[in-house]
């Protein structure tokens, strides 16, 4: 009963979408439905699966918090796994590297936000461009094979576990339960519902607003950085230039599973629905052989029925009272 | 015939009374006072005379042709403009494009022409004995008093006859003010109609030819330049208030007691200087005093939300100086802010967020968890405890009642063992049942050792709460004592800084 953010008709709407980009594609052609075509979207929609979700808390802080850093997080985290394994250093310890070195840019990122007071969106426009520039001067532009690495360290994203793929049944799902426990069942998560609603009155009730919405930036931060893992796992590669189309896909997610653009309203189950039904959909498309230049436009296209949909009820119930 | 005639204006803002049939006439030629209160109607009057708003009945009269304004502009365009005390400009435009915002002066492809324009306002800067060297500057680089002047010159340009000034020298200086004076004096002489509005007792005599008394939404009383004295319009001003006698059962005994909680000497310019108060605990302090007096500031500053520059605070003895609401609330002191939508209220969320927002860390579990079930009790308890008439602790607060918001927002600080309690507007524009039940609460949180703090503008609430009276005025107090020795009229000369105000503190 903690979900004071959730709004129960989004949910309705989102799984209405994938029932209807699901179907629509079984018209065409039934084999989507196989095992196999399921897991390869459930294996595409991790990595900005993972990075919705810590989007999901920065927007949800509100003061129009979005971080558009969290793609270049994402490389750069990455790039320096890549170097840890490349001195043929324990694999763990790669990773950990990884998820500190994202704690550690999410909270530069905070910090700028929280106590400069710069606002969010230009502090991580910067820092997006710091981060891939750091990538790329950390690999000299080169990607950084990783195909000789451990084969441990490759299952992370090319192993499967009772017939599932790894990162889902390991990373993801772990870690969605993990931000639901912590957005919808802590006193961090109500006071990063109230902070988003307003402010000034949770400041006055003595909540820690600058804390909570620094927090929101670290823990962005850290999930990009294991997105970035895991997909230095799938694809036995570390790039400097991974993940560029994270950074906005990943609020347009977090938009299309309902949060409110200005804090306050939304949840990680949203943005998992959203997931899955861009993941689908894109999916679907490269499937059905149609031109994969269409597919930006289908998520933009998704993205704005969805809300004329939500406004159209809302102005429907509205009328009824 | 009046060049503008109201007569029987009454307007209400849900169940609350704004205005109850106000009359009042101005000629041309005419400087018309309108005196009143926070709270007395001025605002709600000047907002339907410019058309802002429609009154639930009652009809204007312009030139005696009875007219309804369909929006802002009719009410311009009918001859009417406003001076407000904050001049609304577009900073980063110049000064003659302010002027002409919306209106300008274009040429048949649509481009402005700058020289048309400035040599149409060339005669008014004149008459108002402006530079015209101003004209090309930008807005932002004038000062508030030549920021007013230029929407005065504005509305000459529009042909307005009839100017209304809303408290338009509260942030000006002395010489500012008389320059004002003296322009209000020039067009008054050139034949238009000067509504001038203020709760500044000193400045009546100085501009008014006639002064209307507003009190409680009505009118309770017009007269003629020298026809009334300061006192009397105290006594007016002070009108609803006197039939209230001071709190039946003070206690003078707590009152008088060592106080609790103090500030002693703070300051943080230019919201308010060298404030101390002293608060007792088991009784209830009203601190009086009109917007702007920094009454609010003080309790900000105290509650950590604002840095005072100097001075110091002690709760029992000990020096404390909280950095956040966060720090003071552990350190038990609570504040009930004034702004019920901007500073205390989560619209879109559950009553029982909102009655729980500040004791979330009571309620955590390990590992990390929020026990639920203990924040609907908590809910549940406090909506029975205040009476808060909601289906379920789970409503959605916005769907309220304003009465039960403010009751929830009330709960929210008055359920909690707070040592201090500053309330602070606690009954702003609710309905007059909810509001005895509050100050009902208030009497019940004092006698229960609490101590408490009423900041009100409010003049019949603070006597009906308060053992003790503050009053503070342009962020001084200016006086203090019992409310049946101050006496309604004491407490308001005070405020508004009438000639004889009474016992300021030593």
């Amino acid at each position: 009963m903690g979900g004071i953010g959730i709004d129960r008709s989004r949910l309705l709407l989102l799984i209405v979408f994938l029932g209807v980009a699901l179907g629509g594609y079984a018209l065409i052609d039934l084999q989507i439905l196989a095992a196999g075509n399921l897991t390869s979207m459930a294996v595409f929609a991790v990595e900005v699966g993972i990075l919705a979700l810590g989007q999901t808390f920065v927007i949800c802080g509100g003061d129009g918090g979005v971080d558009l850093s969290v793609g270049a997080i994402a490389a750069l985290s990455q790039v320096l796994l890549g170097l840890v394994l490349k001195d043929r250093l324990p694999w763990e310890l790669g990773v950990l590297a990884a998820l500190c070195a994202g704690a550690v840019m999410g909270l530069a990122n905070g910090l700028a936000y929280a106590v400069l007071r710069i606002p969010s969106i230009i502090v991580t426009l910067a820092t997006m461009f710091a981060f891939y520039g750091l990538a790329l001067v950390f690999t000299g532009g080169i990607n950084i094979d990783l195909t000789a690495s451990p084969p441990s360290f490759l299952a992370i994203g090319q192993g499967s576990v009772i017939g599932l793929p790894f990162q889902v049944l390991l990373i993801y799902l772990p870690v969605f339960l993990a931000c639901a426990y912590l957005q919808l069942f802590t006193a961090f998560g109500r006071g990063l519902y109230l902070t988003g609603t307003n402010d000034l009155a949770a400041r006055l009730a003595g909540i820690g607003v600058n804390r909570i919405r620094c927090l929101t930036f670290v823990i962005a931060g850290v999930l990009a950085a294991l997105a970035g893992v895991v997909s230095a796992a799938r694809l036995g590669t570390a790039r400097p230039d991974a993940s560029e189309t994270g950074n906005l896909l990943s609020i347009a997610i977090v938009v299309l599973g309902g949060a409110d653009i200005f804090g306050g309203d939304g949840s990680v189950v949203g943005s998992v629905l959203a997931t899955m039904v861009i993941a689908v959909v894109d999916y679907g498309l490269s499937y059905n052989n149609f031109n994969p230049i269409y597919q930006a436009g289908v998520i933009g296209v998704i993205l704005i029925t969805s809300v004329m949909a939500q406004n159209l009820v809302r102005f429907r119930a509205r009328q009824r009272s | 015939m009046s060049l503008v005639e109201l007569s029987g204006i009454t307007k209400h803002f849900g169940g609350v009374r704004a205005l109850a049939g106000v009359d009042l006439g101005v000629e041309a030629g005419e400087t018309h006072v309108l005196l009143g209160e926070n709270g007395a109607g001025k605002s709600t009057l000047i907002r339907i005379l410019t058309g802002a708003i429609a009154p639930d009945s009652g009809t204007i009269r312009i030139d005696g042709a009875a007219r309804v304004f369909r929006n802002p502009q009719h009410a311009q365009a009918l001859g009417i403009a406003a001076v407000y005390q904050e001049p609304l400009v577009y900073r980063h435009l110049t000064v003659l494009e302010n002027m002409f915002v919306g209106q300008e002066i274009c040429g048949p492809a649509g481009t402005v022409r700058r020289a048309a324009m400035a040599a149409t306002v060339l005669p008014w800067f004149r008459e108002l004995d402006l530079d015209t060297d101003l004209l090309a500057r930008p807005m932002s680089s004038l000062s508030i008093g030549y920021q007013q002047l230029v929407l005065i010159a504005q509305a000459l340009l529009r042909n307005a006859r009839i100017i209304i000034f809303d408290e338009p020298t509260s942030i000006l200086s002395a010489a500012e003010t008389d320059r004002l004076f003296a322009i209000i004096a020039r067009l008054r002489a050139g034949g238009r109609a000067i509504i001038y509005i203020t709760h500044r007792l000193a400045e009546v005599p100085r501009i008014a030819d006639h002064v209307t008394v507003l009190t409680d939404g009505a009118v309770s009383g017009t007269f003629s330049r020298g026809e009334i004295s300061e006192e009397q319009l105290v006594t007016l001003m002070a009108g609803k208030a006197r039939g209230h006698a001071p709190l039946a059962s003070p206690r003078p005994s707590a009152a008088e007691a060592e106080p609790v909680f103090s500030v002693l000497g703070l300051s943080a310019p230019p919201y308010f200087t060298d404030v101390s108060w002293r608060i007792p605990a088991g009784a209830v302090t009203g601190i009086y005093g009109l917007v702007g007096s920094g009454r609010s500031e003080v309790a900000l500053a105290a509650f950590g939300f604002l840095r005072p520059t100097g001075g110091e605070i002690r709760l029992d003895g000990r020096i404390i100086a909280p950095r956040s609401p966060k720090e003071a609330i552990r350190l038990g002191l609570g504040y009930l802010p004034e702004d019920r939508k901007l500073q205390g209220l989560f619209a879109n969320k559950p009553l029982e967020s909102n009655l729980t927002a500040n004791v979330l860390s009571r309620f955590v579990r390990a590992p990390m968890r929020l026990d639920f079930g203990g924040l609907m009790g908590e809910a549940r308890r406090v909506m029975s405890r205040y009476n808060i008439k909601a289906p379920n602790p789970l409503t959605v607060i916005r769907t309220l009642s304003g009465g039960n918001q403010q009751k929830g927002l009330f709960a929210r600080w008055a359920s909690r063992p707070f040592r201090v309690l500053i309330l602070d507007e606690p009954t702003r524009g609710i309905d007059v049942h909810t509001k005895d039940e509050i100050h009902a609460f208030i009497r019940n949180l004092a006698a229960s050792g609490v101590a408490v703090v009423v900041i009100s503008s409010d003049l019949p609430e603070v006597l009906a709460v308060s053992d003790r009276v503050i009053v503070m005025r342009e962020g001084r107090v200016v006086a203090e004592g019992w409310p049946r020795e101050l006496g309604a009229e004491g407490i308001v000369a005070a405020a508004v800084g009438a000639a004889e105000a009474p016992r300021v503190p030593a």
